[in-house]
Order: C-alpha cells, then sequence, then structure tokens
C-alpha cells in the first residue's frame, strides 16, 4: 500500500510547474504553506494555526508530559496525573500527525488535479460540502470529540492502571500523592496467585455467571408469559394491566430497590408479616445469608425486569402478521399448533440477539446487586474484600471507589470482564443480520 | 349442544383464571409501591415497622424532608440537568445514527466497531480518571461537570436511532436532494418528524438518566446543596442513616416517582415501539 501512493506522489510532484513545486516542497515542513501557495488561503491559515498551537502545546508542557507517561515523575505534578497527561499528550500527537498527513494528502490532490486541468474547490465550495456530502465530518465532530475525552481517554488510562502499582490508598484516594511506577503484569500476577484474592475472583466470577443466566431467562420467559396472559382476547382493560407494570419500571432503580431492601430486612414489613401469620417464630435476617440473599436477588430481579420485557414482547407480538393465523387456521391448525408454530418461533427469532445482549448487560448489572446488598454479606469467606453476593462488576467497584482502594487489581478486573463480554459480544454482532444485511433494509 | 356448552363453560374458567391470575401478579408488583407510600405517612422515623400499615397516619415526613435537607433544590439540580441533557444528548445521539445510517465513508465501519468495543468496558472503570479530567478543569463539585459528561457519552448510544433510521426508505432523502435541500434541511426538516417515536424514546431515556444516576453523581458532587435526587437520596438509606431517615427517604422517593410514573404511562406507546425497534433492528 505504502509504495504506490509514494509513487504517486512522486510522478505528481515530477508532472508539476514550479510554483506547484515549491508548494509540494514547503507543505512537507510546514502545514498549510503548500494550499496558502496553492491560493486555498483559508484552508492553509487552518493548517497553519492547527501547526502552531500544537507546537506552543508542545513547548509549554505537551513535551514533558510525554515523558511523564513513560517516567510517571513530573516536577510538581501527582503521579497519577502525569499519567493522565502523558496519555493526552500521546492523543494530541496522534492528532496532529494525522493532520500532518491530511495536509499532505490534500496539496497533493491539488496538485494532481492542476495537472489534469481541474479547477481547485474555493472555500465557499469547501463550505458547501460540508453542508451536503461530507455533512457527516461535522455532525460527527463533537460526538467524537466527547467520546475521546471521556470514554476512550479515561479506559485508555484505566487499562494503564492496571499495569502500575497503583493501589495504596492516600487520605482522598483518587488526589494522593505516592509515587507509581510501571510494574508490567505484577497486577495480574497478584490476582492470579493471591490466594485470597483468587478465591475470590473464583467465587465471584462464577456467581456472575449464574446471576447473569438465570435474571436473563427468567425475565425474558416471565415477560414473555405475561405478555401472552395480557394479550388474551378474555382479558378485558388490557391498556390499564400494562400501564401497572409499567409504573414499576418508571420508578427509578435506586428507589424501588431500596425499598426492596429495607421490606426484606430484619425489621422490616416482610419479616412482620411473616411473624404475625405465625409461619416464622423469629425474625430472619435474609440478607446475612449469602444464599438466601442470591435468591431474593433473583426474585426480585424479576419485579424489576419482567414489565420490560413484557412491553418488549407485547410489542413483538402485534408485530406478527395476521395472515400467517389466518392461513394456519384454514389449513385446520389449532390453538396449540398457532402457539408452537407460530408465535413461539418467531418472537424467539426476532429476541435472540437481545437475549445474548442482555445476558452481557446482566454480567455488568451494577444496580441490582449493589442497592439490594452492597456485595454483601461480608466476612464470611468469600476471600478477600469480596462479599458474598459480589459480582464482578460490584467487587470492581469495591476496589476502587470505597475505603483502601487497590486501582489496579480493580483495573486487572476490569480488563478480565472486558475480555469475557467482548469475546461473547464479537461473536454475536459479526453475526446479527443488522450488522451484516444492513443495506438489505432501505 | 351439550359440546357446545362445555366449550363455552371453558371458555368462561378461562376468562376467570385469567383474569384472576393477571389480578393476583398485579398486586404482587404493587405491593412494594404501596408499601413504600404507606411508610411516606408513617410516625416513626426509622426502618422498624411494627404492622405492615402505619397505625397513625402524619405528613411529618414530608414536612421534615423539605424543612431539614435541601430537597427542593437537589430536585431543581437534577430537573436542570435533565432538561438540558435531553436537549443536548438526544440531538448529538441521532445525528450521529443519522450520519451512520445514511452515510458511506471510509471509517464508518472501524467506528462502529471501536463503539461496539468501548460498550463492553464496565462503564465505571472509567471514573477514576474522568475525575481527574474534571479536577484538570476545575469542575469537581459542580453539577455542571455531569451535563458535561452525560452529553460527551451521548454520541455512543446511537445504535437505536441508526437500526430505526435504516428503516426508512433511501428514495425520501435522495428525492429531497434533488429538490436542492441540504443535509441540515433533511435532518431537522424531514428526519425527526418521520423518527418520532424513537426521537421520543431517546429524549425520555436522556431525561431519566440524571434522575438514577448515583455512581458517577456520587463521586463527584460532595456538597449536600449540589447534590441530585439519586445521591440525596440514596445516602438516608445507608447504614448509618436508615434507622433515622428511612421514612423521610420514602416521602422523597414519592414525591419523585408520581411525576415520573406519571410521564412513563403518557408516553408508553412509544417506549413499546422504542423498546421493541431498538432490540430488534438495533
Amino acid at each position: 500500500m505504502k509504495k504506490p501512493l509514494l509513487e504517486k506522489y512522486k510522478s505528481i510532484y515530477r508532472n508539476s510547474s514550479p510554483p506547484i513545486k515549491i508548494s509540494l516542497i514547503l507543505t512537507h515542513f510546514i502545514m498549510g504553506l503548500g494550499q496558502i501557495v496553492q491560493k486555498q488561503i483559508v484552508r492553509g491559515i487552518m493548517f497553519l494555526l492547527i501547526e502552531i498551537a500544537y507546537l506552543l502545546y508542545m513547548v509549554s508542557s505537551g513535551f514533558e508530559s510525554l515523558i511523564g507517561f513513560f517516567s510517571l515523575n513530573v516536577h510538581n505534578v501527582q503521579s497519577n496525573f502525569s499519567l493522565l497527561y502523558g496519555i493526552l499528550a500521546i492523543f494530541v500527537t496522534a492528532f496532529f500527525v494525522f493532520c500532518y498527513l491530511l495536509n499532505l494528502k490534500l496539496t497533493y490532490n491539488n496538485a494532481s488535479k492542476i495537472i489534469n486541468g481541474g479547477k481547485l474547490s474555493s472555500f465557499k465550495e469547501d463550505l458547501k460540502s460540508l453542508a451536503n456530502e461530507k455533512f457527516y465530518a461535522v455532525a460527527l465532530a463533537i460526538p467524537i470529540v466527547g467520546a475521546l475525552l471521556f470514554t476512550v481517554l479515561p479506559l485508555v488510562f484505566m487499562i494503564c492502571i492496571a499495569f502500575t502499582d497503583y493501589g495504596t490508598s492516600g487520605t482522598i484516594p483518587i488526589m494522593n500523592d505516592k509515587h507509581l511506577s510501571w510494574t508490567g503484569l505484577q497486577s495480574f500476577i497478584d490476582l492470579f496467585s493471591n490466594a485470597q484474592n483468587f478465591k475470590a475472583l473464583q467465587n465471584v466470577f462464577v456467581w456472575t455467571i449464574i446471576w447473569a443466566f438465570l435474571a436473563t431467562f427468567t425475565c425474558y420467559f416471565g415477560g414473555f408469559l405475561l405478555a401472552l396472559l395480557i394479550n388474551k382476547k378474555v382479558v378485558k382493560l388490557k391498556p390499564l394491566y400494562r400501564s401497572i407494570f409499567v409504573v414499576t419500571m418508571a420508578i427509578p432503580q435506586f428507589l424501588s430497590l431500596r425499598v426492596m431492601n429495607t421490606m426484606f430486612s430484619k425489621y422490616g414489613p416482610i419479616n412482620t408479616m411473616l411473624l404475625d401469620w405465625g409461619l416464622i417464630t423469629e425474625r430472619i435476617a435474609f440478607w446475612d445469608d449469602p444464599l438466601i440473599a442470591k435468591v431474593l436477588i433473583i426474585i426480585i430481579n424479576m419485579w424489576v425486569g419482567i414489565p420490560y420485557f413484557m412491553l418488549l414482547i407485547s410489542g413483538l407480538l402485534m408485530n406478527i402478521p395476521k395472515d400467517y393465523y389466518e392461513a394456519a387456521t384454514i389449513d385446520g391448525a389449532t390453538k396449540k399448533d398457532l402457539f408452537f408454530k407460530i408465535t413461539l418461533p418467531q418472537i424467539i427469532f426476532m429476541t435472540t440477539p437481545l437475549l445474548i445482549t442482555n445476558f452481557i448487560s446482566n454480567i455488568n448489572n451494577f444496580n441490582v446487586i449493589w442497592f439490594l446488598t452492597n456485595g454483601g454479606p461480608t466476612g464470611l469467606g468469600t476471600g478477600g474484600s469480596a462479599g458474598g453476593t459480589d459480582i464482578l462488576i460490584t467487587w470492581l467497584y469495591k476496589l476502587t471507589m470505597q475505603h483502601n482502594p487497590e486501582y489496579n487489581i480493580g483495573a486487572a478486573i476490569g480488563i478480565i470482564m472486558f475480555i469475557i463480554s467482548a469475546s461473547l459480544s464479537l461473536i454475536i454482532y459479526r453475526r446479527s443480520a443488522s450488522y451484516n444485511k444492513e443495506e438489505e433494509y432501505q | 349442544m351439550s359440546k357446545r356448552r362445555s366449550y363455552k363453560r371453558a371458555k368462561i374458567f378461562d376468562a376467570i383464571a385469567s383474569n384472576l391470575l393477571l389480578n393476583i401478579l398485579c398486586i404482587i408488583w404493587l405491593i412494594p409501591v404501596v408499601w413504600v407510600i404507606a411508610a411516606s405517612f408513617k410516625q416513626e422515623a426509622g426502618v422498624i415497622s411494627p404492622t405492615f400499615f402505619p397505625t397513625e397516619v402524619t405528613t411529618n415526613n414530608y414536612v421534615k424532608l423539605l424543612e431539614t435537607t435541601e430537597f427542593l433544590g437537589w430536585v431543581k439540580n437534577t430537573f436542570v440537568i435533565a432538561l438540558l441533557n435531553m436537549v443536548l444528548s438526544t440531538f448529538f445521539t441521532l445525528i450521529t445514527g443519522y450520519c451512520f445510517s445514511r452515510f458511506r465513508f471510509k471509517s464508518r465501519k472501524p467506528l462502529m466497531n471501536i463503539t461496539l468495543i468501548l460498550g463492553m468496558f464496565p462503564g465505571f472503570m472509567a471514573m477514576i480518571a474522568i475525575y481527574i479530567i474534571l479536577n484538570m478543569l476545575g469542575l469537581v463539585g459542580s453539577i455542571w461537570s455531569l451535563l458535561l459528561v452525560y452529553v460527551s457519552g451521548s454520541g455512543l448510544g446511537f445504535f437505536v436511532c441508526k437500526g430505526y433510521f435504516d428503516t426508512i426508505s433511501k428514495s425520501i432523502d435522495e428525492a429531497a436532494i434533488i429538490d436542492g435541500a441540504n443535509q441540515f434541511v433533511i435532518f431537522f426538516k424531514i428526519f425527526l418528524p418521520l423518527a418520532s417515536p424513537i426521537l421520543i424514546y431517546t429524549a425520555l431515556t436522556s431525561f431519566m438518566a440524571p434522575w438514577t444516576d448515583y455512581i458517577l453523581a456520587g463521586l463527584i458532587l460532595k456538597d449536600p446543596s449540589t447534590y441530585t435526587v439519586a445521591v440525596g437520596l440514596y445516602n438516608m438509606t445507608l447504614e448509618s442513616t436508615i434507622t433515622t431517615k428511612f421514612t423521610m427517604f420514602a416521602a422523597g422517593s414519592v414525591l419523585i416517582a408520581i411525576p415520573i410514573v406519571i410521564l412513563y404511562i403518557s408516553l408508553q406507546k412509544f417506549m413499546v415501539e422504542g423498546i421493541s425497534s431498538g432490540a430488534v433492528k438495533g
């Protein structure tokens, strides 16, 4: 790929007239000069300004930041800050290189246009193309910058943290002035070789998978059955029933889950009710037993999740063409046939991708576990800092956000979680119709 | 004749059983809601409840919530952020979806793949770095920093919209281009009206985000006067505060939940369309 491009540029250069040759040479050294010579003045000035800004940044702090990325030790800067500044400097430099290459490409393209007797686009025409066929460049600029700054940059930072010794606490954890250093794979080794940590990892991992599986299937089939029930012909007041279930969807999760936690607490109303009915003789601390807590989590999650699937599947049921059923009925199909041969396969076909994405989002379902149990009960030998109902994500939260944070271990767990969900989803997205056959829709 | 009668009887039985079952389910689903409303009118302050329903009814919890905490301030903070987030995030999400649906450019597939990959990292892995960045910008402790982070991330949620836009026929924009419309006109005047279900769905979800986000808000907001509702209310249910503040929390929950529930029920139709189109096409 490289060679032909180089050859092409060489031949453009050879065939150009002397002033254009000068513009091509200039543009290699100072961005934008080529365009200015070629009389695309506004474009040229923009490139020139980018170069000046970059150089100013590098001289004032960028260069120091770049070095700081490797040494993690910059005068007067907190160690974790200098890591972040370093990554930022790498980003800025990458952007500058991109601009530089773009500048070369545009100048050579112009030159080749001139050779072929074409006319260069004026600034006005450039603007016009940005409102039309190049609209995406304008529209995507802000979303991309936003994502780079607040999603990509932080993630790169955290991935880097996994390879440092950022583990001991200061007074305000994030603002500590401990000096970090690069430690390679040490945190992964710590995670797997430290008996406490490894035991915790095993326990938490197994429960995460069980949880994600049960949560997905109970809610999916629960929602399916509920949707069928509400859609029955004999049920009047369908909108009312649907609305009642939507109520529970609308209440912010942290509210309803905190309420649930209280209802099942030792002195909460469920215990009171059971006592009154004589079903138990003394109050049970549901949340102190890991097994009972886990069962409760699954059941309460059905309360949260079933309405969502009910709405979704209700929507899909309406979309199944009526003529399927009519044709089948004429052919003598019974109600049972209609359900098992048409409804069920259709719904399952339509929702399979969703089921799998739902499974993955349950692996990352922080809210339900955290607001119900805080990952507790603790101190029952789950290992390390993990509690009895912690899943990977809540454990990660504990490791990074609570007292005595172990950022590097947390980051290592984050990377492991990423590998799990990434490998699962890549398989799915690559196979899904919306990814492969998107042109067919339009 | 008798066969017909037994068929009829079975049908009646089915009707009764189905409706009964639904009623029971509705009751189960509403118990926590009813209980929290009841608890908000309770005399005692904590969690401990000798009876399911309060024996004495009082509005003290509401009065105390409004007088001793900055609840109204929290509501105002959250509402401002939610409204601005709704406008800005919805705009960026939709326009990103539009670009990926309508344009074919070199970096399109790579960008879509990168977006998918980014979505697979556990979200708050990034929190610490976000905190440092906000600190760098001098925004820690300010509610505007929440808006900044929400809006910055909104472009990444474009898949549902893209899926919806993909189903709108290309001949519509081709016709508009022939008539001399530029892309701004096509997006605002043609696509947004056509995509109203997904527009409303996206607007609703982005409006709701600040009301439910505890993690980021809890990390950034330290001063009670800057709290959002989620942070303020959650802090009443910590182990150290729940015994004295639970009924106040219940009162706050009721006040917050009522408008949101009304909003959801009135926009139910769009929810169904948004959820199912997002699930199947996105």
